[in-house]
């Protein structure tokens, strides 16, 4: 039998990590459509002004939680991790060759 | 896990001699033994059938399996330098993947088996040889500097230039906002480029090589991007031609290209 030994501080910073990287993530996707929605021209200047400001306060705040809570290392890990699900992703869904190799072996 | 290893029975072989680990089959009649060269120090030896020798060493018919990866790791590199021993000495050879075991059946031994595999096999693989006569596998990596490259893809956009400069003059939420929209644009430019510079390769490459293969391309190290990751079959008239059109390609401004080989044919068989 097997005894999967959980350190304490592992856990908590893997889950704060998760966190935090979700927050980023969600971040990321609201600047995005802030940019969508500028470059669309249905923002005035004075809006455009408020939510630049307004990602910006995020941006330093959550820099701020990631230093305050020494999460940087786990959060860079959550993202590396996601970047390679997505690359295996889209690497089978464009590449039907690989794709079928993958299902050969198996 | 660690493998036991069992001593064989007098004469008889038992367990231990029960399977046959393949590394190749080579284009040659010649039954002669390698040496203790194999996995783990395994004595590798040819199987013949007519022309064609499948290149073993003798083993329990189980796979090799172990979560220590330093271990994995030394198997395969075992097993590589059989393959390429091989294909050094007779030339054009079938590599087969990792663990590759064939067994004895009821009333068969692991080495009928394998004869008989040669023999039923023997017009396909001989096939597969003769398609691959004269070639070698080249491992051809092409990378970038997207510092250097995005700073060339800003440069001949008067749109980028544009929104740089109003970027730097905003007040600071209406900069930020430019500077996202500028970074935006210039990735998907990149990416263009990316895109345009690997499709004009692979044509130029296919024009000199019998094959090629796009293989995943790793993430950056050094700053360097990985542009294109590429197995390629060339035969031995044609590799100058490959090496004229990498020679090409890295002395252009911000690219730089790795050339492994030859190889055996791994990719292609």
């Amino acid at each position: 039998m097997s005894v999967v030994n959980i350190d304490e501080g592992d856990l908590r910073n893997g889950v704060l990590g998760l966190v935090v990287a979700l927050v980023e993530i969600i971040k990321e996707a609201l600047r995005l459509q802030a940019v969508k929605r500028m470059e669309g021209g249905s923002l005035t200047e004075e809006e455009v002004e408020r939510l630049g400001e307004a990602l910006m306060d995020i941006d330093a705040a959550i820099e701020k939680i990631k230093v305050e809570l020494g999460v940087a290392e786990a959060v860079k890990s959550v993202r590396d991790g996601l970047d390679r699900v997505v690359d295996d992703l889209f690497d089978g869904v464009l590449n039907p060759g690989r794709w079928q190799e993958v299902q050969n072996v198996r | 896990m660690e493998r036991s290893v069992h001593t064989s029975g007098p004469g008889t072989g038992g367990q231990e001699q029960a399977g046959r680990y393949v590394y190749c089959v080579a284009w040659t009649g010649e039954e002669v033994s390698m040496g203790d060269v194999g996995i783990e120090g395994r004595g590798v030896y040819t199987v013949v059938h007519r022309d064609l020798a499948a290149v073993v060493h003798a083993c329990p018919a189980q796979p090799y399996e172990s979560s220590d990866l330093a271990v994995v790791a030394e198997w395969v590199l075992a097993h590589s330098r059989v393959v390429e021993a091989a294909w050094r000495r007779w030339g054009t050879t079938l590599p087969l993947t990792f663990n590759t075991i064939i067994r004895g059946r009821e009333g068969t031994d692991a080495g009928e088996e394998l004869r008989a595999w040669l023999g039923a096999e023997y017009p396909a693989l001989r096939a597969r040889l003769e398609n691959l006569q004269g070639k070698a596998e080249y491992g051809v990596q092409v990378f970038w500097d997207p510092g250097l490259i995005g700073m060339d893809v800003l440069a001949s956009s008067p749109e980028l230039v544009r929104l740089e400069e109003e970027a730097g003059a905003r007040s600071r939420g209406l900069a930020y906002m430019y500077r996202q929209r500028l970074e935006r644009m210039l990735r998907d430019g990149i990416e263009a480029r990316a895109a345009k510079e690997f499709e004009d390769l692979y044509g130029r490459l296919r024009r000199c090589a019998d094959g090629v293969h796009v293989e995943r391309v790793k993430s950056a190290e050094q700053g360097l991007q990985m542009l294109a990751n590429l197995s390629c079959l060339v035969s031995g008239e044609r590799y100058p031609d490959l090496e004229a059109e990498l020679e090409r390609v890295g002395q252009r401004d911000g690219f730089s290209i790795r050339l492994a080989g030859p190889l055996p044919p791994y990719s292609f068989c």
